[in-house]
């Protein structure tokens, strides 16, 4: 009888948990989904012989999970492709220092926790994306500028739900206060050329689409869009052009993919050297040249793509120091009207 | 012939309030609504700052929202769903019996996959659009037709994606009219309009009303879809909470309230149903003749029912299976085979675990009828309508107690014994889905005369034999078809899986999402594609069980 | 004889209802007889049967099957272990099961052989020789019931309880399956109890018969009794057409009607108001005015066959307009429209108001 057969496999099947215990292990929880890294983690293992376990999912829930798992929480590592998350996760007391000189001496200061209890890997800029020949770069200025009557109806950018959004705003709380950044959002909102849908890369195919001129988005979505299966996905990446804003000003603002050890970490020396792994060359090229992002190494050359975009100018505030903005974003967001 | 003289005497009180089966069935319905009670129970905490802002600035908005996307799609699923079942059960057009089970099979297509290519295949740079562009000129600016990214967007993609249930459900139930009650109909003069309106479309209500709460259900607790196409619903502000504010407890607090809401849904439906009965009682059962129609009925019949098939599955598949070509070596890598091994075996233990428990708790009910039993199964299938992220809190709070108590018993220090095990997930997924096995299970356990049970009671079985050999062998074309629904259900999940999942775990939902959520959606089609197949495997059994159906108990 | 089952007070009353469902029920079989509980839809009979085979408890009141106490308000008995046999209204046959498989389904206790003995022996008691392999789906209305009815006998039970039996029968073939039935319930030997709303049912089969109304059992007897000496007005009209006239009784018992004067029967006491039935065949009609008859107008004839019916209406008196039924010979001829209509003493039956 089918039943039976199902049965008989589903207890099989829970017999086989816990089974397969690896001598050296380091447990990582991922807020990054990219096969880039689990071919990394691979590579780790082969050098090391240290095996790699790894849960993915949203870096909020994986948060919540390390918290309410507390003491007996498995978890050695906590990767989030976001800085605000780093932030809070301190603040909740889940992490500790990683006490390694090889790994922070490889990061700017203003890329980690200033007592290291987290360090960025990669970095992405949120840049403004226009056509070329439809719109000159020296039309262009800053985040702020875009603000100007000029833009009217012209400005693409996604909802305030998104992280990226919402540490941009953050940084712009930094630079602005409160009611500055109020108004720039309110400024924003009231030159969109729609309201915010869609992803970064429908931002970018927007602005193909003559829906708006200009796009706030990561560089990220350039790479990947020139390297899409699409050949017309590629026809419109090409024609856009990378404009970093704010490079006569505070600099132009940038995220951080980073890496955290929990508290109560068990297998402490294993996360110290895969987070070493992360920051060394290697892996540095690595997220470079299959992920598009920047390296936080300055050791590391850049790829072709990411140098053709050119140099630039980052925010130079330290990104710990986001974390009294960071819970005021989204409260600022909701009071000027971005959806 | 035999003297049966011995038997056994229980006290009378202990009858009337407590047995075995109530007892177990009351444990069950604890351990799966144990999560809920604690999304519940955030009601009663007192909400921080975030909550402040949240309730005032941005719930009446998205409460709005999502009583009008409820609408919409409670709309569009109805019309569309028994619109369908109507015609394949009543007229006979050309290609009737092959809609009729390809009507089905959006439901093998998870509605984020839908949307994602949805939008892939109407958005700038997608081939229909290049085409017309490029050879007609039009230009209807980043959407071919309408921004798809939209309220009308999301009714549509989610009644696409979920009309099946009430199709389903509807079109077992006209198969299981008898003929008198429609002619009945007609000899009083309505024509068949007026019939479909009058009585046809109030008759199936039953059938009606569990599918569309079941999709409204649906609409609920989705996240990924009304995020992408920007549609502000009260799941979003849930998560907003969560990952904005970073306020976890409002996040619970407001899915307690969305349990409330569902709750009152379905009680109200219940108290409005009454005593009505909607079975044809004593009527000699006469199978329906479908009606032979004319051409140009047939050919209007047919593009009816080929609408909902093209959109909701050729078109998409269509698509699907052209991104997987062009990213196939890409996708197909060593790791494959074993994503569908953990799928499918996951799903094959969640619909085990639903449905064993499912005809637990239906049989029980059945037998000895309660109030309190009947709350006690509403209470335990509400997890339906909660997103899997919140019930993933919700069962951590216990499960992590438990490990921390064995911990303490066997004096270890490390580690967690439970939480993040193949057991956590298929607990999750019963507590998620129990609703979608149950209403099949209770539909067809209520399809199925209590005399049968009481015959074979008569007849000197026990409880159990009579269950056993008598109620499950009868309804197991029913059973075997819940279980069907909860292994596509569980085969398309993604929140619960990503948060709970163990080590190193990953199943074909995950791998699509991941593409999916870097905004590479051709890379995510093969592994979606995959998820398909697998459904319409589950759809192909589902069809020959439902075939099997008609041999059912008439009187 | 002896008692076989006997109910006694039981009462119930569902969860959610106002009204009680059954008063003070009781009810003694014995062995061998069969019994009809009568009564429209909702009186109590299918509770009642439904607490004899113990699929509902009662709130008050004791079950006893052969000396055994089944139920009272300290003891409960499973249905599957009080040896009653059932078949329903629907007949529940188990479509998965094949006749046969049907029939030794009651008999796993015995060995393979014994089974084999016992369902031929009840096989060939209902004539359903050679259809053994067939499944229920392939069986008519009536083979179904005999299927139902041999499933029921085979573990032999201490009392058989059937619910409307034949409401699922085509009234062509009712006459018949009604005396195949009562065969081969005699032939058992088995007591039974039968809940019907339809009269010809119990006059058909029924030993005795007890009729309900409101959860209350009015009266209990056997069917002639019942028919010729209704309690009440109420059981009156449920067996058959019949004509009642309102009398008033002086003192010395003589109750005074338009129909003329009786004798109350002796040691009965209704009140003052006393009702007086008359079947619609117990009247002598005469053609001519006689003393102590009442004048009627024919208003319609109707022919039955055997027999014609008259509706006449009273002209005059206290009973003005009411309208009678009166059978008489089909060759009855009558010269012109009014009539003059007697009743006997022995024909008159005197009884409560309600």
């Amino acid at each position: 009888m089918l039943l039976k057969r199902i049965l008989a496999v589903s207890v099989a099947a829970v017999l086989m948990v816990g089974c397969a215990r690896h001598a050296e292990v380091v447990n990582v929880y991922s807020g990054r989904h990219y096969q880039a890294d689990e071919r990394l983690f691979r590579e780790f293992t082969e050098q090391t012989g240290i095996r790699v376990n790894l849960v993915k999912a949203n870096s909020d829930q994986l948060l919540n999970r390390l918290e309410m798992e507390g003491e007996r929480s498995p978890a050695d590592i906590i990767i989030t492709a976001d800085a605000g998350r780093l932030i809070i996760a301190k603040e909740k007391g889940l992490l500790q220092s990683i006490d390694s000189e090889k790994a922070t001496q490889l990061v700017p200061s203003h890329f980690r926790d200033s007592e290291n209890f987290w360090l960025g890997f990669t970095k992405r800029a949120r840049v403004i994306i226009y056509p070329k020949g439809r719109i000159n770069p020296s039309e262009l200025d800053s985040y702020e500028s875009l603000t100007g009557d000029q833009w009217n109806g012209r400005v693409l950018v996604r909802s305030s739900q998104n992280h990226y959004n919402q540490t941009l705003m953050a940084s712009v709380l930094a630079a602005h206060g409160e009611k500055g950044a109020e108004n720039w959002a309110r400024g924003i909102v009231n030159n969109m050329a729609r309201n915010p849908i869609g992803n970064d890369r429908d931002q970018i195919k927007g602005i193909a689409a003559g829906e708006g001129d200009v796009a706030i988005t990561n560089t990220y979505y350039i790479g990947l869009m020139l390297n899409s299966v699409n050949r017309e996905e590629r026809e419109v990446a090409s024609q856009m052009g990378v404009f970093f804003p704010n490079q006569n000003d505070r600099g132009t603002h940038v995220n951080i993919s980073g890496i955290g050890i929990t508290a109560n970490s068990p297998n402490y020396k294993n996360a110290v050297l895969l987070t070493e792994f992360l920051l060394a060359d290697q892996a540095q090229n690595v997220f470079a040249s299959e992920n598009y992002e920047y390296p936080v190494n300055p050791n590391v050359e850049w790829p072709e793509l990411l140098k053709s975009w050119g140099e630039f100018k980052s925010d130079t505030l330290p990104l710990h120091n986001l974390g009294e903005f960071i819970h005021q974003a989204m409260i600022t967001f909701n009071n000027a009207g971005w959806e | 012939m035999i003297k049966k003289l011995k038997g056994f005497s229980t006290p009378i009180r202990i009858r009337n309030y407590f047995n075995g089966w109530m007892g177990i069935s009351l444990l069950v319905c604890l351990a799966v609504a144990f999560p809920l009670m604690v999304i519940f129970g955030h009601l009663f905490k007192t909400g921080d700052s975030s909550w402040q802002h949240i309730t005032t600035n941005l719930l009446p908005a998205y409460t709005i929202n999502t009583l009008i996307l409820m609408g919409g799609v409670a709309l569009l699923v109805t019309l569309i769903g028994v619109s369908t079942a109507w015609l394949v059960s009543m007229y006979k057009f050309p290609g009737r019996r092959v809609f009729q089970w390809l009507l089905v099979l959006p439901i093998a297509i998870p509605a984020y996959i839908l949307g994602f290519t949805w939008v892939g295949m109407l958005d700038y740079t997608s081939p229909a659009y290049v085409f017309l562009r490029n050879n007609f000129g039009v230009e209807t600016g980043q959407f071919l037709f309408f921004n798809i990214l939209s309220m009308p967007g999301a009714i549509i993609i989610l009644s696409l994606s979920f009309y099946p249930y009430v199709y389903l459900l509807a079109r077992t139930w006209f198969m299981q009219q008898s003929a008198s009650i429609l002619e009945a109909g007609y000899s009083l003069g309505h024509k068949p309009l007026s019939v479909f309106f009058r009585i046809a479309l109030p008759l199936s209500r039953p059938a009606l009303v569990a599918g569309v709460s079941l999709a409204l259900m649906e609409v609920l607790n989705d996240y990924g879809l009304v995020n992408y196409f920007g549609v502000d619903t009260f799941t979003t502000g849930i998560f907003s909470a969560w990952f904005a504010f970073g306020s976890p407890v409002s996040a619970i607090k407001l899915s307690g309230y969305l349990m409330i809401f569902v709750l009152i849904l379905l009680m109200a439906e219940r108290m409005d149903r009454g005593n009505r009965r909607y079975d044809s009682v004593g009527s000699q059962f006469r199978p329906l003749r479908q009606k032979e129609l004319n051409r140009l009925n047939g050919f209007l019949a047919m593009i009816t029912v080929m609408l909902p098939i093209l959109l909701g599955f050729v078109l998409p598949v269509s698509m699907l299976i052209y991104w997987s070509i062009q990213t196939s070596h890409l996708a197909f890598d060593h790791r494959f085979l074993s994503l569908l091994k953990n799928s499918f075996l996951l799903a094959s233990l969640a619909a085990l675990a639903v449905i064993s428990i499912s005809v637990l708790i239906g049989f029980t009910v059945r037998t000895f009828p309660s109030r309190m039993a009947r709350f006690m199964t509403r209470f335990a299938t509400i997890g339906y309508a909660i997103p899997g992220a919140i019930i993933a809190v919700g069962l951590l709070v216990p499960f992590i107690w438990i490990d921390n108590q064995l911990a303490r018993i066997t004096g270890s220090a490390g580690g967690i014994i439970i939480t993040g095990t193949w057991f956590t997930l298929v607990f999750a997924y019963t507590v998620r889905f129990m609703a979608v096995g149950y209403n099949s299970i209770e539909s067809v356990m209520t399809k199925t005369s209590v005399s049968l049970d009481e015959a074979s009671r008569s007849l000197g079985m026990s409880n159990r034999n009579t269950l056993f050999k008598v109620l499950i062998p009868i309804i197991h074309p029913g059973i075997l078809a819940g279980a069907l629904l909860v292994f596509i259900d569980v085969l398309k999940e993604l929140p619960l899986t990503l948060i709970l999942r163990p080590f190193n775990f990953d199943t074909l939902a995950i791998r699509a999402f991941e593409f999916a959520s870097d905004e590479r959606v051709p890379e995510a089609a093969p592994a979606s594609l995959v998820i398909i197949f697998v459904g319409l495997m589950a759809v192909l059994l589902l069809r020959k069980t439902l075939k099997k159906q008609g041999y059912v108990h008439h009187p | 004889m002896s008692i076989i089952l006997s109910a006694k007070n039981l009462t119930k009353t569902y969860p959610g209802n106002k009204y009680r469902s059954l008063i003070n029920f009781n009810l003694n079989v014995e062995k061998g007889q069969i019994t009809a509980l009568l009564g429209e839809s909702g009186c109590g009979k299918t509770t009642a049967l439904r607490i004899i085979a113990g699929f509902e408890s009662a709130e008050k009141g004791e079950v006893i099957i052969n000396n055994r106490v089944m139920a009272n308000d300290r003891l409960f008995t499973e249905p599957n272990d009080r040896g009653v046999g059932i078949v329903f209204q629907d007949y529940a046959l188990f479509p998965h099961k094949t006749v046969w498989k049907n029939i030794v389904f009651g008999l796993n206790k015995l060995s393979k052989s014994e089974q084999q003995s016992v369902a031929e022996k009840v096989l060939s008691l209902t004539g359903l020789k050679g259809y053994e392999q067939r499944y229920p789906h392939q069986l008519s209305g009536g083979q179904r019931q005999r299927v139902a009815l041999a499933r029921a006998l085979a573990p032999n039970p201490g009392v058989l309880l059937m619910d409307e039996p034949f409401s699922n029968i085509d009234s062509m073939k009712k006459n018949q399956i009604r005396e195949e039935i009562r065969e081969i319930l005699k032939a058992a030997g088995t007591t039974v109890v039968f809940v019907t709303h339809d009269t010809k049912d119990v006059l058909a089969i029924a030993d005795r018969v007890a009729v309900m109304k409101e959860g209350v059992l009015m009266q209990e007897g056997t069917p002639k009794e019942i028919f010729n000496h209704p309690a009440n007005e109420y059981i009156a009209h449920f067996f058959g057409k019949t004509n009642v006239f309102q009398g008033n009784a002086d003192e010395n018992g003589k109750v005074a009607s338009e129909i003329g004067v009786f004798n109350l029967p002796e040691g009965k006491d209704f009140g003052e108001n006393v009702s007086i039935s008359v079947r619609p065949n117990s009247f002598l009609v005469h053609t001519t005015e006689r003393r102590g008859t009442v004048q009627v107008l024919v208003k319609k004839r109707i022919f039955m066959g055997e027999y014609t019916e008259l509706i006449c209406s009273i002209q005059s008196g206290s009973e003005a307009g009411m309208d009678l039924f009166v059978h008489v010979s089909s060759d009855f001829q009558a010269t012109n429209d009014h009539l003059w209509l007697e009743v006997e003493e022995k024909n008159a039956w005197l009884m409560d108001l309600h």
